[in-house]
């Protein structure tokens, strides 16, 4: 059973819906979920990604690789955020240093006005220039 | 074919682990700090009183490697202070049972990994019939894996007879490390045990280990390796009867000298591998101060902190790779804009971890736990052997195995050594650095061999005079030390492990000269079958001192005996040295001609 729930893209915004525990056991099945319904190709048109957390009660170290893969497969400059995450989960990501890589947000509310901050304010996103990124990805 | 081959050995006992003695510790303690001692006022006096001024730059540094080997002792002193047992508790059944963080609890899951990639499939085979075997505690739920890199048709049949589970992987990215990686994408047990494609678990392997792990800390279990098939040699008397066409003669030859010196079989263990020494003395010892390390087969890890490790170490990667990129840049504002996207970036391209893609990657993935600051995980080494498999048959198979692991460890540290991890103390630190330090043996190891063979050419000897006051300064150290190394060794043998301390020295020396050129350390599958031939190549520096030797002894011998040379004890102290260097070297000479029917 895949408990991730809902997916649903608003301008070119993608909010995933994840529940009850991601743990190791359900993470052999997000791996799969993840590479048959989003591929590489279609998460590579997304401009936002934003993993609903708010019904996830319990997380550890193979959920949040489930996310780290699933961040891999993003552009180059798209941010994968995380909203509503609990205490635990929140203290689990700083003790793991993750909070610096996913933003994490409290309300939903936030959302579309980080997404418009974006839109308006170009010059704030994260994009590599195609020369230092192939510097950067240099042997 | 397989079959063949283990059932020469399947009747052979396991051998015991070494007893706990109070006793034998405080003997060892006072006698290894009596050695201790006596070594550095040994040491003063060399370099204050007995430096050759004739030869300075040979006398230095003869002197300086004295020095260096003395330092290695010191290090193994520390790393046998004390044998501290960890206590385990009950056998756990649920996943609550093993963390202290909130979970949904269910019974615990434990998956067995059998990554192959080239082995005979049949031997596989073996290891899986095994595993099925593990006796499962009740309430708990386990499943075995076979991780197979070659992508094989017969493989996958193979486990389907067997009715276990397999995993292809098309790709060979990251050799084992990858495999298990590859494996553990697909798996989900809490804990998961490590074995090797000719690894054989012993049906108490969970019973003997789970109930460690009811220590939240705890992220692996390492269980010693028992090289089952270890050639036992021809006792001597059968040795020179049949081996060197003696006859009767030779066989009472052979007699007379075991009446006096004991049992001798022949050719027995040649290769050095019995890892008792390593096993049950210097990582069991290592438990006092919670730094035994992870050996990969045989061992069993927690899910949960190898997760964690990699996270953080994918972090720690992400955000040192960016750094580096964004040092230069003098604006402070530019420069933290820059680390920002940098470290997105380079976060997409660096994989995550479970276990490094490394060469040695056990030693490599436990040292980073062990060096995690936040969390302090912990490891246990269970002194019970409960896995038994193959050994090396022949040189070539010997140094690849030998030279990944000096490779291995002295790449780790060259480019990631355990003393930059804050999370370690001091104690973890030094006992990561003695296994370091014992790598860079052949920078003082060559000056031991070289040395007499200076003295039988050139007449120089590195001492200013071999009189009274050098066996004076020497002997009681020598003397106490192998005392000491006796009593803390007691009842595991330890001689192949000091002869092949000399006689390693030059596959060591390539494997420096391999880092130092920062030469990626290639890997290469053990082979699990004896490779034919002899393999005089590898040893031809060996045998060079040892053809050196001999003639040095007999020219300096025949300029002592006209009067030339008028150096009778120097003479005497370089002979018994250079003989014990050939006995040692001829070890791996007598190796490389080594065969299968030599078995015994």
């Amino acid at each position: 059973m895949i408990d991730i729930k809902i997916l649903e893209q608003r301008r070119g915004m993608m909010v995933a819906y994840a529940c009850k525990s991601l743990d190791a056991r359900l993470a052999t099945q997000l791996y799969v979920f993840w590479d048959e319904h989003f591929p590489r190709e279609r998460l590579q048109q997304l401009d936002w990604l934003v993993i609903d957390m708010r019904d996830v009660a319990l997380m550890d170290a193979s959920g949040i690789a489930t996310l780290v893969h699933v961040f891999q497969q993003l552009r180059g400059g798209v941010a994968l955020s995380l909203l509503g995450c609990n205490e635990a989960i929140c203290q689990l990501l700083r003790d793991l240093y993750l909070d610096q890589l996913f933003p994490m947000y409290d309300h939903e509310a936030v959302l579309p006005a980080v997404a418009q901050t974006v839109r308006m304010h170009p010059e704030t996103r994260y994009q590599t220039h195609r020369l230092s990124a192939s510097w950067i990805s240099r042997p | 074919m397989m079959n063949w081959y283990f059932r020469r050995f399947e009747h052979r006992q396991l051998p015991p682990a070494q007893t706990i003695s109070e006793g034998r510790d405080f003997l060892y303690q006072v006698l290894a700090t009596a050695s201790m001692l006596l070594g550095l006022w040994y040491l003063s006096w060399r370099w204050t009183a007995s430096l050759n001024w004739d030869a300075p730059g040979f006398s230095i540094a003869l002197a300086l490697a004295e020095t260096m080997a003395f330092i290695g002792s010191l290090l193994f002193t520390f790393n046998l202070w004390q044998l501290r047992d960890v206590r385990r508790g009950e056998i756990p059944t649920r996943l609550s049972h093993i963390t202290d963080r909130p979970v949904h609890d269910r019974p615990l899951t434990v998956d067995i990994f059998l990554p192959t990639y080239n082995e005979e499939e049949e031997l596989v085979r073996l290891s899986i019939q095994d595993a099925k075997k593990v006796i499962i505690p009740e309430g708990v739920r386990c499943r075995i894996h076979v991780l197979d890199d070659g992508c094989r048709e017969r493989m996958r049949q193979i486990a389907l007879e067997e009715w276990v589970n397999y995993i292809p992987r098309r790709e060979s990215e990251g050799f084992k490390a990858g495999n298990i990686r590859h494996g553990m994408k697909h798996t989900f047990g809490d804990l998961m045990v490590i074995l090797d494609a000719d690894t054989r678990p012993m049906p108490e392997f969970l019973l003997h280990t789970l109930g460690y792990f009811r220590d939240p800390d705890v992220a692996w279990v390492q269980t010693p390796q028992w090289f089952f098939d270890l050639p036992k040699g021809i006792p001597l008397p059968q040795y020179l009867q049949k081996r060197w066409h003696l006859g009767k003669p030779g066989y009472w030859l052979g007699r007379g000298v075991t009446r006096v010196f004991g049992p001798i079989r022949v050719g027995h263990d040649l290769l050095g591998n019995d890892p008792r020494l390593f096993y049950d003395v210097i990582l069991r010892r290592r438990n006092a101060v919670n730094a035994s390390f992870c050996c990969g087969a045989g061992s069993i890890h927690r899910r949960e902190a190898i997760m964690q490790g990699a996270l953080k170490n994918w972090v720690r990667e992400t955000r040192e790779k960016s750094d580096d990129l964004a040092r230069n840049i003098p604006d402070l504002h530019l420069r933290q804009l820059f680390g920002k996207t940098a470290r997105q970036e380079i976060a997409r391209r660096t994989p995550l971890m479970p276990y490094r893609f490394h060469v040695s990657e056990d030693i490599y993935s436990g040292m980073l736990l062990h060096g995690d600051k936040d969390r302090n995980w912990k490891s246990v080494y269970h002194p019970e052997v409960l896995s038994k498999m193959l050994s090396p048959q022949d040189l070539l198979s010997w140094t690849i195995q030998r030279f990944k692991y000096a490779g291995g460890t002295l790449d780790i540290a060259a480019h990631d050594p355990p003393w930059r991890y804050p999370g370690m103390n001091w104690r973890q630190k030094l006992m990561y650095a003695a296994t370091i330090y014992s790598y860079l043996s052949p920078l003082w190891v060559v000056l031991f061999l070289v040395a007499p063979l200076i003295f039988f050419f050139t007449g120089i000897a590195p001492v200013a005079a071999y009189d009274a006051a050098f066996y004076v300064h020497i002997l009681p150290f020598l003397v106490l030390n192998r005392l000491a190394l006796m009593v803390v060794t007691w009842g595991v043998p330890s001689l192949r492990g000091e002869q092949y301390y000399l006689a390693f020295f030059w596959q060591n020396i390539q494997a420096m000269w391999e880092v130092i050129c920062r030469q990626p350390i290639r890997f290469h599958v053990t082979p699990k079958v004896s490779q034919q031939g002899n393999f005089l190549s590898l040893v031809w520096p060996q045998l060079l001192i040892v053809v050196l030797s001999l003639l040095g002894i007999g020219v300096m011998g025949w300029n002592v005996y006209t009067g030339a040379e008028p150096q009778l004890p120097a003479y005497i102290v370089n002979v018994f040295w250079a003989l014990n260097n050939c006995l040692a070297l001829m070890v791996i000479i007598r190796a490389a001609f080594f065969h299968e029917g030599e078995q015994g």
